[in-house]
């Protein structure tokens, strides 16, 4: 207990409340965990029988000749279920697991079919499929996210968006992909600014200051929800923990003015993912399994086209946008082998007839498979005894806003990311349902920005001093162009080993999972640079302290660690079908940037997912799990703090008379307590087939505890006085300071130090619908809808803006000034998505209408701003002197009595409104496709800033053309 | 013959990746052709249908001459419901047979002879695709794909739409700066019988962008037209009776950015001076709603040996334009018109002396229109136009058995416009008569795999009516809409010709290529404001039809 309580004032007052949930929690989780996995043997062992299953044959012809086709890959998806069929063209699928079934049918040159069908209890059931070149002429076309799909092995809610989907919505990047995820925007394609993905959350402003200062880095809940947001690049996590390109926590506002398009610390930047080359994205909105970790709110898988396909060419264009890629694969030395490559180049003008601004991507990927040992095994479709899957990427990245004499003068800036990842995937069988992987990767990019902008101030003195001391400084002032250089270079190593073993016993499937994780960042590089004579930080801002140049190769490293175990079973409970996946996540992050130096901090995550299906038209599901999220480098090493206090300011119209005396301190806002953030995720779901369309509905809550923010923490600093030698101007000496001070004051600073500071707690429904097609109008409607509330409080205090604390060093007749503490913002969403999908396969003709209707969107700020408000007040030596609010209308505390500074945020939001896009896709002779699409093409305006509503503009209307076409004949083949 | 045809669909295929990746290259057909003697590309027939059409106005345009026949793509011109009056409901009746065919075309046209809100030149490059087929055993399908860009290349004070459509509310300014401008059009009609009665709808959508190329006073316009036609059809015996109707919605926003010089917005509204708008810095917004609407029916059948088609309609077109932009905001002024819309065709096909194939075809139209303008600074009505217009045509082709073709259009359209601004005082009466005829003969060699064509066509208008004297209104009069009138008071000859090759690569896959050639030759001047000079064009456009023979 003494421990304890030393623990609890380490951390301060303001901990207690978080560290007794910690600890209740992680003593829950103790009793807790072995009930899960005593569940899972419960079920599968009280209610002992065989699992029931069914066989599933056809035949699988051509679309046009209605020949069979052999040598076709037939699966279940999501299981290991799968055959291919014989000369014939017939296949045979045996142990089924019943209710609703996605049956996928594949072949390479021919586009994948994916039919839904429901498993019958006992028995077998019957499904001829027809293939055909291209998509658009299938019967069964699926071009959104699907009802009710989930991620391979995953039984959290998903959204699974296929290669036709993907086709079938005119985007750029994987940002505009995800636009099939509930509760996701549409937007239309293109590279014009950074892009990132808030999964289950509603990006509410940072307007209160929850931040010290009105500059420096905000956390909103967008940028909470996109930093725990997981994105798997074909098996391999993508991580920005190690991207410091952003300019830091300090600078003032003014510092603001230079800006670099790049998602530090945020969120990955999803533009450098091309949409063209993604051959499948699993977005695991609900619980995951324990296989994925540093998140805290979803997962999103992206598989990119890798196995052999027919070499594809694609043109798209718009006003804005240029993209070409080319998708090209073969086999080569037997079917063992296999080699896969992607190019994609796409350039986006932000501003056409304006600016010259753009952003430009290209990517490159080579994909090697290699199988061996395919035909021991009685099924040697796709189980071999080894696989090896290795993988090359390659991007650049370029946002240029060049300098316009007209519009910009002086005023430029450009990032530059280029990224090298190698990645492996091993795969080996160990026995007839036993498989050891091994996942390796190391990435590398190469950051380098640049901007500049004009300056205008006051002449002041200054100084660059790198230690701490007197120093004597030297004035600058006036106009000048300032320019910032950021390079570094984040690396990133992954390896993962994993075991998954596959039984039957006590009744029921068991799939289970072990796993070990080790997970290293780091950065490199010159870092953060400018020219000292021409800073780019020069307002007053003396209470955040000037920037320093700082070199990113003394940033130590980021490494952490992970085990997990974990089962799935397949069970009957009485007359109901389930599936339980439960399991044990532990996080580690470690002292020092290595896996034997300490641990920092960890986080013990159970996890479990619920499936049952009474019938086989109904599924219920549930979930519930941990989650943690490490923070990011930048967060865990900021850079040294530099406050320089004026000693002496003598400036005389000779420059040769001037003095300026300053006095630099160095503060190191390192919080050695900051740790992962948490998250709890808790959903429940029903999904109904109606026909052959389904329905699915989920209410979820999230919540994040700790998410990392920059706090202000008061102390204080000395600062001498100073009497001169000379102080007559104009006679052409220059005064010299006598020793000793002629008195010494304080003056109160903050210090920017990264804390678990911010709550979030996302609620909401998400409803997914795919209705029957209406065979007279050859038209299926799809619907996702989705009711997200949004509320991210923080302990974090709030001293007034920077001007007001400067107050202490300009002036010393001031004592104390107030502060503010607590700030909760609301953030309120209701959307649907209406896709009415017309398909005519005897034309090739996709036509796809979508409408967007937003019903509701609020943003407001949960905080007092009257002048009885202020929590307390800091005092010049830094003391915080809280004052209770009783007290408040004393007369004593009448200087204390302003108003809250920060934006004030209105209440309501827009009315509901509306608007439409829609995309046509035509096959072409010689299996080509091309697509128009129009984006808003009403034109919508979007509803606007009103009085008391908050606006809601909608994009202007965009317009453009896809060309595909199949370039193997021009090859041979 | 799959290599060939595979090779012919390639050839498009490439040709449309080339139009797409060279975007400066200019040209296009989603837009029609704006101040060029020469029509657009395709026949009136293949464009009744357009639910994109105009309703409830007559712009006027530069003269043009008739069209040519045409005789290497079109056998003769298609007479019915869905042909001649584009109710989509007789569309299933109607198509028997299948079509896709892809152009390639780039047209320029230059000169001084144009009004003052008609760019200098103008270059425009499109990629297009027309298809249609019966799709199972009761219905149809048609639908074509437009992609172009447009490069106005200097002398042009307006980047609006139409900018001389029976509307008076126009806003002009002072950059005259090149332009370009990409389009997309898009529009499809299926149609289904079910028994004596037939159903079906068209739809269409047509996005247009444009901005400055370089300019101190960028200019960002766009617009977005989505329109709806649908219709049905009865069989009653000999007869077949349809009714349909159409919607068509145009937002157009123009958007003048000021950043580097002063800008002047003149905001016309008929005749009067308008109160220039001088811009500093910042950025000028003005945005046309226009809601039209159109119903009426229509009638097919076969009399005195020939196939009839004949319709009415009753349009309105109303206009609306903002400088703000709240979902709420009530318009400043307003354009409200309406009108009737007739037509009728009839087609005489034969064999002639000979073992000549004649096919006849007469085509007319008439047209009303009557709008009135309301300004709300006025708060009244302040203009007001009665205008009406009168087509009629002639088509005659001719096929003989040794393989030669002749073709040959008439032409005549009387118009008539009376607009009067009741602000200004000042009225116009303008009544012109255009007329004139294009011959084509042609000649199918090689066995049918190969045709050659060459025409021309002349044509003259003969205006007469009266304009506003320049003198009693004040210098924007002057400057943007009396030389207009001026022009429309001109009489002009219009010249032209047409050469086409076709080679029948393939059974059913044609490749043709088509230089077309057109000018105008004004008379001399007889009214102040008249410009001078004249204007030529020329228009070059690479086809590849498929599923359909060069009959020999």
């Amino acid at each position: 207990m003494q421990k304890m309580v030393a623990e609890i004032r380490c951390k301060g007052p303001l901990s207690v409340a978080r560290f007794w949930r910690r600890e209740m929690r992680r003593r829950l989780f103790l009793a807790f965990t072995p009930g899960l996995f005593g569940l899972a043997v419960f079920v599968s062992s009280a209610h002992a029988q065989e699992p029931e299953a069914a066989t599933i044959g056809g035949r699988v012809s051509d679309e046009a000749t209605a020949a069979p086709l052999a040598g076709v890959l037939v699966s279940i998806e999501g299981t290991n279920i799968r055959v291919v069929t014989d000369a014939e063209g017939r296949y045979l699928l045996d142990a089924v697991p019943l209710g609703p079934q996605i049956l996928r049918v594949q072949r390479i040159g021919l586009a994948t079919a994916r039919v839904r069908i429901t498993v019958p209890p006992q028995g077998s059931l019957l499904q001829d499929v027809s293939l055909s070149v291209s998509a658009l002429r299938l019967r069964d076309i699926t071009v959104t996210a699907d009802a009710v799909s989930r991620a391979v092995g995953e039984l959290g809610t998903a959204s699974v968006i296929e290669r036709d989907a993907i086709e079938h919505i005119t985007a750029t990047s994987l940002a505009g992909v995800l636009q099939l995820v509930p509760g996701v925007s549409t937007r239309a394609p293109g590279l014009g600014d950074v892009e990132q993905i808030a999964l289950r959350a509603v990006p509410t402003g940072s307007s209160v200051g929850a931040i010290a200062d009105d500059g420096g880095v905000s956390r909103n809940s967008a940028d909470l929800s996109a930093f725990g947001t997981l994105i798997v690049l074909d098996g391999v996590p993508l991580s920005n923990n190690a991207n410091l390109q952003s300019l830091g926590p300090r600078g003032g506002a003014d510092l603001q003015l230079l800006n670099f398009a790049t998602a530090a610390n945020g969120g990955i930047d999803l533009r450098r993912i091309p949409a063209a080359t993604i051959e499948r994205v699993e977005v695991i909105r609900g619980v995951p399994s324990v296989r994925y970790g540093d998140i805290t709110q979803g997962a999103i898988l992206v598989e990119t086209r890798a196995s052999p396909v027919a070499p594809i060419a694609e043109v798209k264009l718009d006003e804005h946008t240029f993209e070409s890629n080319a998708v090209g694969g073969f086999a080569f030395g037997g079917p063992e082998q296999a080699l896969t490559m992607t190019f994609d180049m796409a350039r986006t003008r932000v501003q056409p007839g304006v600016s010259g601004d753009e952003s430009t991507r290209f990517s490159g990927q080579f994909a090697h498979r290699a199988e061996v040992g395919r035909g021991d095994a009685e099924d040697d479709v796709s189980d071999p005894k080894l696989r090896l899957d290795t993988r090359l990427d390659v991007f650049q990245l370029i946002d240029d806003r060049p300098e316009n004499a007209i519009i910009r003068k002086d005023r430029a800036s450009r990032s530059r990311d280029i990224g090298v990842r190698a990645s492996e995937r091993a795969r080996l069988r160990l026995g007839a349902d036993s498989h050891l992987s091994f996942t390796g990767s190391v990435s590398r990019i190469d950051q380098e920005s640049n901007s500049r902008a004009p300056k205008v101030s006051g002449v002041q003195p200054f100084t660059a001093a790198r230690s701490e001391g007197r120093n004597e400084g030297f004035y600058i002032g006036g106009t000048y162009v300032t320019e910032v250089d950021l390079d570094g270079s984040p690396w990133l190593g992954f390896g993962r080993l994993e075991w998954e073993h596959g039984l039957r016993g006590l009744g029921a499937d068991h799939q289970l999972l072990a796993g070990l994780e080790l997970r290293r960042e780091w950065n490199s590089g010159v870092g953060f640079q400018f020219d000292p004579q021409f800073p780019p930080s020069i307002g007053w801002n003396g209470v955040h302290g000037y920037d320093r140049t700082r070199t990113f190769d003394e940033i130590p490293a980021l490494a952490t660690s992970a085990v997990y175990v974990g089962d799935r079973v397949s069970a009957k409970v009485g007359p109901i079908a389930a599936a339980i996946q439960a399991g044990f996540r532990l996080d580690r992050l470690h002292e020092g940037g290595s896996w034997f130096g300490g641990v920092r901090d960890q986080v013990a995550q159970p996890r479990i997912s619920v499936e049952a299906a009474p019938r086989g038209w109904l599924r219920l599901r549930g979930g519930w799990g941990r989650t943690a999220k490490v923070p990011a480098i930048g967060d865990l090493h900021p850079a040294p703090q530099y406050f320089d206090l004026v000693n002496v300011n003598y400036f005389a119209n000779d420059p040769v008379e001037r003095l300026a005396v300053l006095t630099t301190f160095i503060e190191d806002p390192t919080n050695p307590e900051l740790g992962f953030s948490v998250g709890t995720k808790a959903e429940v779901g029903i999904e109904v087939d109606v026909g052959e369309g389904a329905v699915a509905l989920t209410a979820f809550r999230d919540r994040i505890d700790g998410a990392v923010g920059i706090g202000a923490l008061a102390d204080f600093i000395t600062r001498d006085h100073f009497a001169l030698t000379d102080s007559i101007t104009g006679n052409g000496i220059r005064p010299e300071i006598i020793v000793p001070p002629t008195f010494t004051d304080t003056v109160p600073v903050l210090i920017d130090r990264p804390r678990n500071m911010f709550d979030q707690v996302n609620r909401g429904i998400e409803l997914t619908a795919a209705l029957p097609r209406y065979a007279p109008l050859a038209t299926q409607l799809y619907v996702t809808g989705s009711w997200i509330e949004t509320r991210t409080s923080s302990d974090g205090r709030f001293f007034g803006s920077a001007q007001r604390f400067s107050d202490f060093q300009l002036s010393q007749n001031r004592v104390r000034s107030p502060y503010w503490e607590g700030m909760t913002e609301r953030g309120e969403s209701m959307m649907f998505l209406y896709r009415f999908i017309h398909h005519q396969p005897e034309l090739g003709l996709v036509a796809t209408l979508t409408v967007q209707h937003n019903v509701r969107n609020e943003t407001e700020d949960i905080v007092a701003r009257d002048t009885l408000a202020f929590a307390g007040y800091v005092t010049r030596a830094g003391q915080l002197v809280p004052v209770p609010s009783e007290r408040r209308t004393d007369s004593e505390f009448a200087d204390l009595r302003v108003a809250r500074g920060g934006r004030t945020l209105p209440l309501d939001g827009p009315r509901p409104d509306w608007m439409m896009h829609f995309q046509v896709s035509k096959t072409l002779p010689l299996d080509g496709q091309l697509r128009v699409w129009a984006f808003n093409f009403f034109d919508r305006r979007g509803q606007p800033w009103e009085a008391d509503r908050l606006g809601r503009p909608y994009a202007p209307v965009r317009f453009g053309a896809e060309l595909t076409f199949p370039t193997s004949r021009f090859f041979g083949r | 013959m799959s290599r060939v045809r595979s090779f012919a669909i390639g050839a498009a295929v490439v040709g449309v990746c080339a139009g797409l990746a060279f975007p400066a290259s200019a040209a296009g057909q989603a837009t029609a052709p704006r101040a060029s003697p020469l029509r657009e590309e395709l026949p009136d027939w293949m464009t009744n249908w357009n639910p994109l059409a105009r309703i409830g106005d007559l712009p006027r345009r530069l003269p043009a001459g008739p069209r040519f026949p045409d005789l290497l793509s079109f056998a003769a011109p298609r007479v019915g419901e869905f042909w001649t009056a584009g109710n989509p409901g007789a569309l299933a009746r109607e198509l028997e047979d299948q079509r896709a065919d892809f152009r390639l075309a780039a047209q320029d046209a230059s000169g001084d002879y144009a009004r003052p809100l008609d760019p200098g030149g103008v270059g425009q490059t499109a990629v297009s695709t027309t298809g249609w087929t019966q799709v199972g055993g009761r219905g149809a399908a048609i639908g074509r794909a437009v992609f172009d860009r447009t490069s106005f290349r200097d002398s042009i004070f307006a980047d609006v739409l139409v900018p001389y459509g029976s509307n008076p509310f126009i806003v002009a300014d002072t950059m005259g700066d090149p332009l370009q401008r990409s389009a997309l059009r898009l529009e499809g009609a299926l149609s289904w019988r079910f028994g004596r009665f037939g159903t079906g709808f068209a739809v269409g959508w047509e996005g247009q962008s444009s901005r400055s190329v370089t300019s101190p006073v960028p200019r960002l316009d766009r617009t977005a037209t989505p329109g709806l036609t649908a219709g049905v059809t009865y069989d009653l015996g000999p007869l077949r009776l349809g009714g349909f109707g159409r919607w068509r919605r145009t937002a157009e926003f123009i958007q003048i950015h000021t950043v580097a010089q002063s800008a002047r917005i003149f905001q016309l509204e008929g005749y009067a001076e308008p109160i220039p708008l001088d811009l500093g810095v910042g950025a000028y917004r003005r945005r046309f709603d226009r809601d039209a609407s159109a119903y009426g029916g229509s009638a097919a059948f076969v009399a005195l040996g020939a196939d009839w088609a004949l319709y009415g309609l009753r349009e309105r077109a109303f206009e609306g334009q903002f400088v703000r932009f709240l979902e709420s905001d009530p318009p400043l002024d307003t354009w409200d018109a309406s009108g009737w819309k007739f037509g009728v065709a009839g087609q005489w096909a034969f064999r002639g002396p000979g073992a000549a194939d004649w096919v006849i075809t007469a085509d007319g139209g008439y047209r009303t229109l009557a709008g009135e303008a309301f300004q709300s600074e006025i708060g009244d009505v302040i203009f007001t136009a009665d205008e009406s217009q009168l087509d009629l045509g002639l088509d005659v082709r001719v096929r003989a058995a040794t393989g030669w073709l002749l073709g040959g259009r008439a032409e005549m359209r009387r118009s008539r416009r009376d607009r009067r601004d009741l602000f200004a005082e000042a009225t116009s009466n303008i009544q012109g008569t255009e007329g004139g005829g294009a011959l084509e003969l042609g000649r199918v060699l090689a066995g049918g795999r190969v045709g050659v064509s060459g025409g021309v066509r002349v044509a003259s208008r003969g205006p007469a009516g009266t304009m506003p004297h320049p003198t009693r209104l004040g210098p924007s009069y002057r400057q943007f809409v009396g030389p207009s009138l001026a022009l429309d008071l001109n009489r002009v000859l219009v010249t032209g010709g047409v050469l086409t090759v076709r080679w029948q690569a393939a059974e059913t896959t044609g490749f043709w290529l088509r230089g077309t050639f057109g000018a105008l030759s004004p008379s001399e001047a007889v009214l102040p404001l008249t410009p001078m000079g004249g204007r030529r064009a020329w228009a070059v456009t690479l086809g590849v039809v498929l599923d359909e023979h060069l009959t020999p």
